[in-house]
């Protein structure tokens, strides 16, 4: 394990994997499994499992300003990290410093950029729900001709979504929908009364709207083999984003890194930040990366067999736009022209919220990392809804009110600081979680003249939502609304955000790279292999053709090891 | 009765086999915290009205002492001012929100000093809490001369006062229950009216 850590090194290895994140682990887990000599890329700092998750186990008069971060500093250095819903005083360091990583926008447009450059990504921030796409959403496109067919159907993904869910753990109810396949599952995480009360309101009022338990990538019962890892059980912290020490819920650092660096096969280059990729003319084949020190700014270069690029959406797309030779002038792999477009994010911007009367003598222990789920039911154009085309899922939440909430009502002394004390109210919500449709004017572009300390040309940055995001989002405030209104609660208002949230919040940034069986109008076939360039794959949100309206982790992680078992079997072939 | 003893338990059952995996020295530095620094955090003062502070002159740091307990007055715990909640105001003004909204906080003390003046003859603090609680209920229901906009200030000192008070250890672990660890998830256990709420959140 001494040299799992390198820096330089004439070795030509058997697979670069670019990117250390969900997908990136995933793809070196694998290769390393199966016998090949594997090196990992990451841009960032080595962050090693429990020793660096250096906000955990605080309680909040443990940090400068009880958790809120300073504002002066989010104004020099986080002014776009902010906006994410995980970025406290406790996480801020998981988060890519901004002043450091520009990027630009075109007039008019906004584009929030989440980064975790560092071992592990994303994957130490995400929110870990854990859906499959269905047999629909891989026909969506097709369906109703916005965007291209996916290359691939459901029954082809399906084992390896069992694949990478017996090793992730994920928890889930068997809900036998066909619109939510079911998981190789841990069980399921409670429920609170209220919900189940609405759960049963809801199935009477709209049948085909279930209320399920949201899946979640944690340990509810782990295995042997998460139990061999040093993953326990989840103690229901709901910190996640500190990093988890118990290693009970899934990244790379809890999960694939391990395993991994188990076989002996891996390396890990940190700092690394890769400026493009080496392509040989004479082969048609990439040839391995040149590298940047994050630190130093020195140059290296890294040798192997195949590329991996899981860098995220649109870190891998940025890596392919600034590769450029003779044969490709306009980014590698791009003879179709459609690197850097269709990029797409979810569209969480409207939901309802309302106060469930009674329960007063119910409370709950412990902080649920996740709530309930209604999915989508507009999955096909015979369910659409008048005025726009997809879908979306509602995602549940329910509470009881504490001092955060009492403290804006009106009142003073002993029996307000009693009520303070207690719970509150019973509080429901319903947040929209939209498709967004990947349309040909949502792109990035190099930037003609802007680099940033790397000396690697900014992405430009042109995306917005168009009219069918927004009246989605309109009809989706309404059915909220009136779901909510139905069901008996007080209070009920609704909302809708597409005016001041910009797409990219969402963190689900796909497209820019997309599989599709023609060459002439896709980057990447239906295994996420170049149609340029045989051992060249791009197996992150970028090989996406559209969004579907559940959370893409899971599948980024399916698609992954498909991918890595077809080039697996390429190369023993010969063909790569 | 019985869920509370199951939690214990559990999380007894947990430190057991957290400790085997990291050793017990580093189990114990890990959960309880204290192997982590707290160098920056903010620590109480012995009399923040002693002189100016960051944000508010002293009289306006009398003042605010006077809010924090008018709020949340000493009972069988403790009351604002006696964990320095207003020293914690000014620092979390001056650290973590804008310019205009410490402007705003100072204009809308300037406005009660006005108001103490003229319909009471003195300044704030120095006013009976009767006279004190007049003044912050008609900044609630506008009256007195305190505008829409008023309100929406005081609501944020308010917020803040509050906040102030549960972060702190004692209000957070001793006021309200604290689960650092909670072993797992219950969706659902008794609830009596007098039981305090969860201090533990996660995120603040």
């Amino acid at each position: 394990m001494t040299d799992l850590y390198i820096k330089n090194t004439k070795e030509k290895f058997d697979v670069l994997v670019v990117g250390s994140g969900i997908t990136g682990g995933w793809a070196a887990k694998e290769f390393c499994e199966r016998g090949f000599k594997t090196l990992m890329v990451e841009r960032g700092r080595v962050v090693e499992h429990q020793k660096d998750y250096i906000g955990e186990h605080k309680g909040p008069w443990l940090f400068d300003n009880r958790m809120k971060v300073d504002n002066l500093l989010t104004a020099q250095q986080h002014y776009v990290q902010k906006l994410c819903y995980a970025f406290s005083d406790s996480t801020k360091h998981f988060f890519g410093n901004d002043r450091d990583l520009p990027y630009t926008t075109a007039k008019g447009t906004g584009f929030s950029w989440i980064r975790a450059n560092q071992l592990g990504g994303k994957s130490l921030l995400w929110h870990r729900q854990s859906y499959r796409f269905n047999q629909w959403d891989f026909q969506a496109n097709k369906a109703d001709g916005y965007g291209i067919d996916w290359p691939l159907r459901y029954a082809d993904l399906a084992p390896w979504y069992d694949h990478v869910e017996q090793h992730a753990g994920i928890a889930a109810h068997n809900d036998n929908l066909d619109v939510l396949p079911n998981s190789v599952s841990q069980p399921a995480f409670e429920w609170t009364a209220p919900e189940k009360m609405l759960r049963d309101k809801f199935s009477s009022l709209y049948p085909d709207r279930p209320m399920v338990m949201g899946r979640a990538a944690h340990l509810t019962k782990p295995t042997q083999l998460h139990l061999s890892q040093g993953r326990v059980q989840c103690q229901a912290r709901n910190e996640c984003q500190k990093g988890c020490s118990f290693g009970a819920y899934f990244s790379t650092q809890s999960s694939t890194l391990p395993a991994a660096a188990k076989t002996g096969n891996l390396h890990i280059a940190p700092n690394s930040v890769v400026h493009s990729l080496i392509y040989d003319s004479r082969r048609n084949r990439v040839m391995g990366v040149r590298v940047i020190d994050n630190d130093t700014l020195e140059t290296r270069e890294y040798f192997s067999k195949v590329v991996f690029l899981c860098a995220s959406t649109l870190g891998s797309t940025q890596i392919m736009l600034n590769s450029k030779s003779d044969s490709f002038p306009n980014g590698i792999a791009n003879t179709s022209g459609v690197l850097g477009h269709y990029l797409m994010d979810h569209n969480y911007n409207a939901g309802a919220v309302g106060i469930v009367e009674g329960f007063d003598a119910e409370y709950y222990s412990g902080r649920r990392p996740t709530s309930p789920y209604i999915p989508n039911f507009q999955y096909k154009p015979s369910r659409y809804a008048k005025g726009y085309k997809r879908g979306y899922a509602l995602a549940a939440w329910s509470s009881r009110e504490d001092w955060r909430a009492i403290a804006k009502q009106d009142g003073f002394g002993v029996d307000f600081k009693r009520k303070l004390t207690q719970a509150g109210r019973w509080r429901f919500g319903l947040s929209a979680q939209g498709e967004m449709l990947p349309r040909y004017e949502n792109h990035v572009a190099l930037h003609a003249t802007k680099t940033d300390k790397w000396g690697i040309p900014q992405l430009a940055i042109d995306c917005q939502w168009s009219d069918n995001e927004k009246r989605m989002m309109d009809d989706a405030a309404d059915t909220a609304k009136e779901m909510l209104t139905k069901a008996g609660l007080k209070g009920v208002y609704s909302y809708t955000r597409y005016h001041e949230r910009h797409p990219g919040i969402a963190i689900h940034e796909v497209g820019t790279a997309r599989m599709g069986a023609d060459p002439k109008a896709s980057v990447l076939n239906g295994f996420n292999q170049c149609h340029d360039i045989p051992n060249l794959f791009v197996t992150d949100g970028a090989s996406f053709c559209s969004t579907a309206t559940v959370n893409p982790s899971l599948t980024f992680m399916a698609i992954t090891v498909r991918a890595v078992d077809y080039a697996v079997n390429e190369l023993k072939n010969n063909r790569i | 009765m019985s869920e509370t003893v199951g939690i214990d338990n559990n999380r007894r059952h947990f430190m057991h086999s957290f400790t085997v995996l990291l050793g017990s020295a580093t189990a114990a530095q890990l959960i309880d915290g204290s192997g982590l620094s707290s160098a920056l955090a903010y620590r109480a003062k012995e009399d923040s009205t002693a002189q100016d502070a960051m944000v508010f002159k002293q009289l306006h740091m009398q003042m605010l002492k006077c809010i924090c307990d008018l709020i949340m007055p000493k009972t069988e715990t403790l009351s604002a001012s006696e964990l320095d909640v207003h020293g914690f105001v000014d620092h979390q003004l001056n650290k973590v929100y804008s310019q205009h909204q410490q402007v705003q906080a100072i204009g809308l003390l300037e406005k009660m000093t006005r108001t103490s003046q003229t319909h009471f003859k003195h300044d704030f603090h120095l006013l009976r809490s009767a006279a004190q609680v007049e003044i912050l209920a008609s900044i609630e229901n506008q009256s007195m001369g305190f505008t829409e906009q008023d309100t929406t200030i005081f609501k944020l000192l308010k917020s803040l006062i509050v906040f102030g008070y549960f972060t702190t250890e004692y209000g957070a672990t001793e006021v309200l229950k604290y689960q650092a660890i909670p072993g797992g998830y219950r969706g659902s256990i008794p609830y009596k009216s007098v039981d305090s709420s969860w201090g533990s959140l996660g995120f603040y």
